[in-house]
């Protein structure tokens, strides 16, 4: 039965022992262990990704085809997060809040680069086939990170104190 | 930011409560069969906890239509519900010490 402070009557009024205190806190370590392990993600959705951010860099050293690979890569990757979020039940988009900040940079350094040079191949700088290789290594790229990332991510689960 | 300050919340001083806002602090939202089968328990007894979160401003819910047509409840913590909760495992921290600490 709630009452009209909106705190259940079963609340407890006393201050907790020690003990009490050492055990509730045991409980949400164990807690955030289960749900590191829950974070585990499917064997497909890294290669998935990684082709998705082949088409989004490739593509973008293509004028003509960038708008179609723009379309791909943002129904791909609302594709994958629906179904992550469906097996997984968890979110969590602020990497940087729960670790593996080094990971989420190294990335962005790539992909930076990779666009840098996606757009020397679009407006004719170097040779139209170096967006490929762009696109490739993009691809490649978060195929090592991904995994890597995830694993930060769920041992900084496990590790919050 | 400066963290809170320890101090026991009445409404985390059940032990459930604390549970759902010690998972949802780690991440940004947990929908509500994973945080029912975390904490082993009910539905009903679940959306009680919830509904007193709520009421106190500690989490906030919205719902997601899944591929079944039936909606889904996705739960997140508020920042007034995350200062509660870190002051009072803060809180939690300091009296658990009197238990770990050597008597004299």
């Amino acid at each position: 039965m709630e009452n009209n402070s909106g705190v259940s009557s079963s609340t407890p009024s006393q201050e907790p022992s020690a003990a009490e205190a050492r055990r509730a806190l045991e409980a949400l370590a164990a807690d955030r262990r289960e749900l590191a392990d829950r974070m585990a993600t499917p064997t497909w959705y890294h290669p998935a990704l990684a082709a998705l951010v082949f088409i989004l860099v490739a593509g973008y050293g293509f004028e003509r085809l960038f708008l179609i690979a723009l379309v791909l890569y943002s129904a791909g990757l609302v594709a994958l997060v629906t179904a992550y979020r469906r097996i997984t039940g968890v979110w969590s988009a602020n990497l940087s809040r729960i670790g593996a900040r080094r990971y989420v940079a190294a990335f962005a350094v790539v992909l930076i680069v990779c666009l840098g040079l996606s757009n020397a191949a679009r407006s004719g700088a170097v040779p139209w086939w170096w967006a490929l290789v762009a696109g490739v290594v993009s691809g490649l790229s978060t195929l090592w990170v991904g995994p890597r990332l995830d694993a930060a991510v769920r041992s900084s689960l496990r590790e919050t104190k | 930011m400066k963290p809170p300050a320890p101090a026991l919340d009445v409404v985390l001083l059940e032990p459930k409560r604390l549970q759902i806002c010690g998972a949802l602090g780690v991440v940004d939202e947990v929908e509500f069969a994973t945080l029912r089968d975390l904490l082993g328990v009910a539905d009903s007894v679940m959306s009680k906890h919830l509904k007193t979160l709520d009421e106190a401003g500690y989490v906030s819910t919205s719902k997601q239509k899944a591929d079944t047509g039936r909606p889904r409840t996705w739960i997140k913590l508020t920042s007034k519900g995350r200062s509660a909760f870190l002051g009072h495992v803060a809180e939690l921290r300091r009296l658990a010490q009197d238990v770990a600490a050597p008597t004299s």
